[in-house]
Parts: structure tokens; sequence; C-alpha cells
């Protein structure tokens, strides 16, 4: 399972057997690797990774930080934007080498469904092309030349902008690809990087660097991307302490045991669990529409099982659309049953089986008490009812015929949705109100006249993105993720004050 | 409306076969059309009579014409014995209700419904003989758990007031009283069975030992038992404060008490269930001298391992979510779903606790860390 040997700089090593699941700049040598077998449709292939100890992590920090000083740091940010476009658009290609691997074994690590996989990864790197990426960076500045030299600002003087020397990222392994977000982030900020990538999925971050590579590759000896396992003291305190700054992602677990070993004076960003849910108005379950909405909201479910913070654990259903609400949750049981049979849902674990059967017999149980027959449709939706899939813990579309009954908006997961029936939708906000530390995406599907005001209701709940029902797993280029600023939150600004301009003039000679 | 059968077996043909087969059967092994004979007609009592039952049976598309086996018959989810009224008997006519601790949800606790106590009480003796003490008829017993007349609503106390009575020899007590457990007592009666050398046995919850231990080891106090003693312990030691594994407890109990692993033995009960499930080491000890720490059931029980995915059981060494058939149930519902994981082998199977609730991969969150955090 184990081989020693030299890699210089990690380089992909793909004859279909071994694939390296790290990066690290040119030149950089790592002296011993391990591997981890995975399964794929074409047979074995061993991910291959180094080993490693305090002392390498301050070595690759070192060399990163150096190579950052040396390119990085001066690269005018408009550069930054065409080499990181450059690297994207090889990903629209089909046949791009390194997609058609991502493809092949991403699923495999996952155990997400391949096609889904497919056009999940394609949708999404193609958040990151060039127009996308002037996005992120023209919603976070007002001039992003401030990255690059003193520009005027508001007050009469002049700001700078400084990103970190070097940051260091937790990615998680959740969604596959959401690394590329965080160090595209990281290196528009002109920041030197270091990923911790996570065995669940330790691919995406290190192809991404790869692309850069082939594009530029002095900008790609500013990052590293190693995996190693969550909690790993030494090596996460050698790579915080090098680090001017923190990203993390992942459980709340992984936030706050990281978060007190970051200094204060150091950015310290997380991006934690969440709860999404979405409003479904009455006018979206219009006869000429109502497929569409509920085909939306299975998608919503489906995409990635929940996995991501992004996805929906609970929908409120408006009364007084063709469709009541339970039959609503009915249609969008086949709906999920469908979305199985093109997308099969990845093999949940045991514990995660379990938690489905329980949430179910819960819900069994409250509407046996309140007199219904459990499972099923109920006749008329003034009960409780659980429809499950046929097989296993596929999906399970849970219903509460009123918001007060609702437990908890919060879902076991793996394509488990929760549909509530409401008289209006906005009965619904003072049901996640104290939820409000989870809250972040909500789905909606409400007509032009309702979308603004709702939307002002649940800004003020503590949602910061409001998306159409079915879009909630894509997160937009520019979104203020989590509701902060992608880029601000990892700069410091420097003032040259109004004023000092002028005092400089006063030393010049022939100054009037 | 579910399917009504057309006749139901009468409530005391019911039990006395249920009786039958206890006396029949005691720890054998039960032939499985015996076995599923008595199942069917239980589960036509308690179909016919058992109305929430019934409704969830019906939802599972199960019915006593329909059913093909046995193990088709549908477990009740341990919830619902908190939220519903689960008997075949009119609740009113019930001499006993045994209710759970209520630890896990405060305020919903589970209810097992009795008509009378003659089969519990028969369940219950049986194996506690074949199991606890193969090589005795009686043993010196001190329960420092509450008894009968201190909860009558706990089937625990029911069982150690049972014991005691019907297997306790000159010098048996009871330890815990309303202001707890009794420690000076305890000690006494520890001291008097070295000074008589005679062995002696304690029987309570896993918690109990635990505050035993920690009083004894503030004073100090270690004991050697006399041969053949031993510890009796229900419950499973997780969950009270410390991570301290079974083994941890039981290398405590050999320094503590000078009783060896091979003499402490774990009893395996729920409310929800109307018989107990041991540990087998006492048995083998006293029949071949090893020591088989795995688990076994009387004849009248059936304990399945399941997937937890697709509730269809699992291949023996694999690890299941545990559903057990107890035909002594025989007024709520013969078949429960517990969430205890457990694996099978060849000589038993073992208990593997509570599962643990299921954490998210990424940056979602699931129920259990909501409600963790709320709590």
């Amino acid at each position: 399972m184990s081989g020693d040997g030299v890699s210089v700089g990690g380089n992909v090593v793909d004859n279909a057997d071994i694939v390296d699941v790290f990066h690290a700049p040119a030149g950089f040598s790592f002296t011993a690797f391990d591997t981890r077998e995975i399964t794929t449709p074409d047979g074995p292939v061993s991910l291959r990774y180094p080993r490693l100890d305090a002392d390498v992590i301050h070595a690759l920090c070192d060399d990163v930080r150096k190579n950052r000083n040396d390119c990085l740091a001066s690269m005018p940010v408009n550069d930054i934007i065409d080499v990181l476009a450059k690297a994207v658009e090889l990903w629209t290609d089909p046949d791009y080498p390194l997609r058609r691997l991502a493809e092949r074994l991403v699923p495999a690590i996952t155990g997400y469904d391949a096609d889904m996989t497919r056009i999940e990864l394609k949708r999404y790197m193609r958040m990151f092309r060039r127009r996308e990426l002037l996005r992120f960076v023209d919603d976070d500045l007002p001039c992003p030349q401030m990255l690059d030299e003193y520009r005027p600002n508001r007050s009469g003087g002049y700001t700078r902008l400084y990103g970190p020397d070097l940051s260091f990222h937790v990615f998680s392994s959740n969604v596959p690809g959401i690394p590329v977000w965080s160090m595209t982030m990281g290196l528009l900020v002109k920041s030197g990087i270091v990923g911790k990538s996570s065995f669940d999925e330790p691919l995406m971050p290190v192809l991404f660097a790869k692309s850069i590579r082939e594009v530029d590759p002095e900008l790609a000896d500013a990052i590293a991307v190693v995996p190693w396992k969550g909690g790993t003291e030494p090596l996460e305190n050698a790579a915080i302490g090098e680090a001017n700054a923190v990203i993390v992602y992942g459980s709340s677990h992984t936030t706050e045991l990281l978060r007190p070993k970051v200094a204060e004076s150091k950015p310290f960003l997380s991006y934690g669990a969440r709860i999404g849910f979405s409003l479904v108005g009455r006018e979206s379950l219009r006869a000429d529409c109502y497929e569409s909405t509920i085909h939306h909201m299975a998608v919503d479910v489906a995409t990635y099982d929940q996995q991501s913070c992004l996805a929906a654990q609970t929908v409120f259903v408006e009364r007084g659309g063709v469709l009541a609400p339970h039959e609503t949750a009915e249609l969008l049981a086949h709906e999920l049953e469908s979305q199985q049979r093109k997308y099969p849902r990845s093999t949940p674990t045991q514990e995660e089986s379990l938690a489905i059967r329980r949430m179910r017999s819960s819900v069994e149980m409250m509407s046996l008490f309140a007199g219904g027959s459990g499972t099923g449709m109920a006749d008329d939706g003034s009960g409780p009812f659980v429809i499950a899939s046929p097989h296993g813990t596929d999906w399970t579309v849970l219903y509460y015929p009123d918001a007060a009954s609702l437990p908890t908006p919060a879902s076991p997961l793996n394509r488990t949705i929760t549909v509530v029936a409401v008289n209006d939708l906005a009965d619904a906000l003072p049901v996640m109100t104290p939820y409000r530390q989870w809250l972040q995406s909500c789905g909606v599907a409400v007509d032009s006249t309702r979308l603004f005001p709702l939307a002002q209701r649940v800004g003020e709940l503590g949602i910061d993105r409001i998306c159409p029902v079915g879009e909630m797993n894509r997160a937009k280029s520019g979104w203020h993720h989590d509701g902060g600023f992608n880029l601000l939150d990892l700069v410091r600004a420097v003032d040259v004050e109004r004023g000092t301009d002028r005092f400089a003039d006063s030393f010049d000679d022939d100054f009037e | 409306m579910p399917i009504q059968p057309a006749v139901s077996p009468a409530r005391e043909t019911v039990k006395q076969a249920v009786l039958d087969f206890i006396d029949r059967y005691g720890c054998e092994q039960a032939p499985d059309e015996e076995f599923d004979r008595l199942a069917r007609l239980i589960f036509a009592f308690q179909f016919a009579n058992n109305v929430p039952y019934r409704a969830y049976c019906t939802s599972k598309r199960v019915t006593p014409p329909t059913l093909d086996s046995w193990s088709s018959i549908p477990p009740m989810p341990v919830d619902g014995f908190k939220m519903l009224t689960l008997t075949s008997t009119p609740e009113a006519d019930c001499e006993a209700v045994f209710t759970t601790s209520g630890t896990t949800r405060p305020g919903q606790k589970g209810r097992n419904f009795h008509p009378d106590l003659e089969v519990w009480d028969a369940s219950m003796i049986g194996p506690f003989r074949h199991f606890i003490l193969p090589d005795r008829e009686r043993i010196r017993i001190g329960v420092i758990s509450p008894a009968w007349d201190m909860n009558e609503h706990s089937s625990l106390s029911r069982y150690l007031t049972r014991a005691l009575e019907q297997c306790g020899a000159e010098g048996s007590d009871y330890f815990f009283h309303e202001q707890g457990l009794e420690f000076d007592r305890i000690e006494r009666f520890l001291e008097q069975a070295v000074t008589d050398d005679v062995p002696v046995m304690l029987m309570g919850a896993s918690s109990a030992y635990w505050y035993l231990l920690e009083h004894l080891r503030e004073s100090g106090r270690t004991f050697v038992l006399p041969d053949d003693s031993r510890l009796f312990d229900t419950g499973g030691f997780k969950s009270t404060k410390t991570g301290i594994t079974v083994d941890d407890m039981y290398a405590m109990f050999a320094d503590v008490f000078g009783v060896d692993r091979t003499h402490c033995v774990n009893m395996y009960g729920m409310t929800e269930l109307s018989s107990q499930i041991y540990d087998q080491n006492l048995l083998s000890y006293y029949t071949d001298g090893s020591v088989n720490t795995l688990k076994a059931t009387p004849a009248w029980v059936r304990s399945v391992m399941l997937d937890p995915q697709t509730l269809t059981p699992v291949a023996d060494g694999e690890t299941g979510v545990i559903a057990h058939y107890d035909l002594a149930n025989w007024n709520s519902c013969l078949a429960i779903l517990t969430e205890d994981l457990g694996v099978r082998s060849a000589d038993g199977y073992r208990l593997l606790g509570r599962a643990k609730g299921a954490e998210a991969r990424g940056c979602s969150i699931t129920v259990d860390e909501v409600m963790a955090a709320n709590a």
C-alpha cells in the first residue's frame, strides 16, 4: 500500500493505474508516498499522496510563499483573471484529459452518480469563465486595480488592497469542485495557497491546480494541495502558524476545532453547516406550471444528495393552488423516484440510513397517532404522513399539514425532504426563526409581485441567498458566500490619506 | 378502512399458547414451524385488537392472511411505544404498565401494557436460572437498583425483585432506597460474604456500578469475593460521564471485587419487550469452562440483524440494526425495531449499542446536530 520514491512537483502520473492527488510547486520533492485504492468501472486505481509531517508542511509553506512573492504578488489582477479564465476554459472541452479524468474518478471516489457528477461539474466550472470572474472582482471591489496599486478612493485619498501572503484552505468533500471557488478567491487577492484536501474527494483542487500549471507554471507554483486526515494537529498547527489567513469548509465540528488555533489578527473565514429551505407559492402550482415546479423541487433534493449546504431540506408549499400541498408531496415523491432512476443516490452509511429510518418512523408514529395510516398518501392532507421509496432509503418525503407540527426543518439528508403545508408563505417564517444561525439559501417559486416583499422578509430572517427553486445547489458567480464578501473579507486596505499627496508635492523643487 | 380479520383468537387462548411454548421449549431452540405458528396466532390477535399496530401493518401491506413468515411481521419502531397506545387489551383492563425512563427525550416515555404479569413472570424466571445460575438453585443476592416496591412502572424493578424472591439465598437484600444507594450496607454485605466465604451476586443497572465503584475508590475499599460470586449488570455502560468502555468496567470489577470477566454478566432488556437476553459466559463457564460473552435468547425470542437501508436481514458477521420477535410480548407488539446495532456469529450476537447519530459529510447539517445544539 505504500511506496518510497521521489516525485518532483507532483506531476500527474495518469497511466490509468496511479493518480497523484496532490500538487506542489515545481522542484518541491516529497520523500515518501502512500496510496489508496479505489474501484472504477475501468478497474482499480491507486490514489497517491505524500507522507507528511510538520517539517514538510513548513517547507511547503515556505516554498509557496516564496514563489508567491516572486511572481503572483506583482501580477496585475487582470493577468491573474486571464490565467484563471484560460485554465477554466480548458474544462469546457469535453475531451480535455483532466476533465475526463475527473469524470472517471470523482464518482468512484465520492459515490455520486456519474452522470450527475459530469453535468454538475461542467456547470460548476463554467462559473469561473472570464466574464464570471469579473463579477466576483467587480462585485466586491469598487476599483479592482486597488489590488495592484494605490488608486483614488472616495474620501480624497488613495487605497491599495493587500491579500494575505499565504492562505491556508481546509477543503470539504461534500460537493466536488467547491475548492475551486476558494482557490480562485485566494489567487485573485494574490495569496499563495496551501490547501488541505479531504480523502473523500482529494482530486478536483489538484486538477484545477494542474490546469493552471498548463497555462502559467509560475502561478501554479504559488499553490500546494495535499490531503491529510482532518484533525491531524501537527500538520494543521504548522499550516495555521504559517498562513496569514485561514479558510475552512466543513462541519461545525471542523470549524470549531480550528477556530481557536487561529490568532485573532488573522482572517478566519468558515463555511459550515446550513439548512436550506424553499417557499413554493400557490401560483407556481397552476395547471400549466406545476409539473416543472415539482421537477425543480426534486432537483434541489437529488443534486449531490443534499450534501451541499445549499440544498433544500424543507419545502413550504402554499395552499390554494391547483395542487394541494399533500398532492404536491405525492408528485414530488414520483419525481424523486424518476430522479433515482436517472441519477441513483450514493450509498449512505449505516448511520445515515438509520437516521432516515428513525425520521421516517417518527413521522409514521405521528401519523398513526393522528389516526392516519402512517405511510402512503393521506386522503386529504390533514395529518402528517411519509412517502418512502420502494427500495431502501433511496428517497423520502415527509409531510406535515401545518408549520406548527414541524419538529425540525433539518433533514437527515440523502434525499429526505420535508414538505410543510402553509396557508400563506409568510407562515413559514416564524418556524425558521430559531434556526437563524444555520440559514443561508432560500429557493422561491413565487410571482414577481411577491418576490421582493418576500425577499425583504427572508432577508430579515437571516437568509443570505434567494434563488429559483431548482437552482438551490447552483450558487452563481459573485454570490456573497454566507453573506460575506469573497474578496473583501480576505484583504486589508492601506490608505494614503487625503492631503498626503499634496504634502509630498510640497517637497518638489518647483512646487508653488 | 383496513381489512379486519373475520375472527380474532381469544385472549386466553393466545396467553395460554405462549405459556405452553415457554414451558415446553425453555432456552432450547424451538422448531421454526412452532415459532412461526405461535407468532402467527399472536399477530392475528394483535392485528385484530391493537388498533394503531393494525394501521401500521396495513400501511406496510402486511395482514395475517397475507403473512408469509414470522420474519415478515412488521417490527414496531421503539418510537411507537412512546407516541401510541399499543395494546390489544383495553388500557383500563391492564394490570401493569411498564414505562421507560425517558432519558433520551424527556417527557416522552415508552409504555408497554400488560393485562397481567403471568407471561412476563414465566418469561423472566426460566432464562434467568438458565443463564445466570446454571450451577445452583439460589445465591445470596444484593440488589443495587430500585426494587418493585419503589417503582412499579419499572420492568427492571420487577425483574430484580422477582430474581431475589425466587432465587435469593439467605442474606439476600435490597440496597437501594429513597435516598439512593446505601453504600455502607453494601460494604457490610460484601464483607459478610468474605467472612462467610459464601458466593454472592450483585444485581443492578450498569450505572449503579459506576456510583458504587466511585464510592469504593474514595473509601479505598477492595474485596476479593468468594469463588462463584458474580456481578450482574444491565443497561450498558454508555453515556455515564466518561468514555468508559465495557472492558474498562470489567477490568475495574476485577480489581475492586475480585470477580473475573467469566463471572460478570450483562442482561439486555427493554421495557418494550417481555423477555430478557443474556451474555452466555456464566452458562458456558459452568458447562465447558469456556467464556462465551455473546448474547443469547430464550426459545420464544428471536433477534434479527437488519440492514438499515433495506430492513432485510444481514449475513452473520455483518452489523445490522436489531429487531426482536418476542412471543411473550403477546399484548402489545411481538415484533419491535430497536435503534441498537448488533452483529451475529454462530455462537450468539454482540450488542454494539445504540447507533450514533449520522454526521453530515460536508457543510450540510443533519437533524442530530441541530437537536444537539438546541438541546
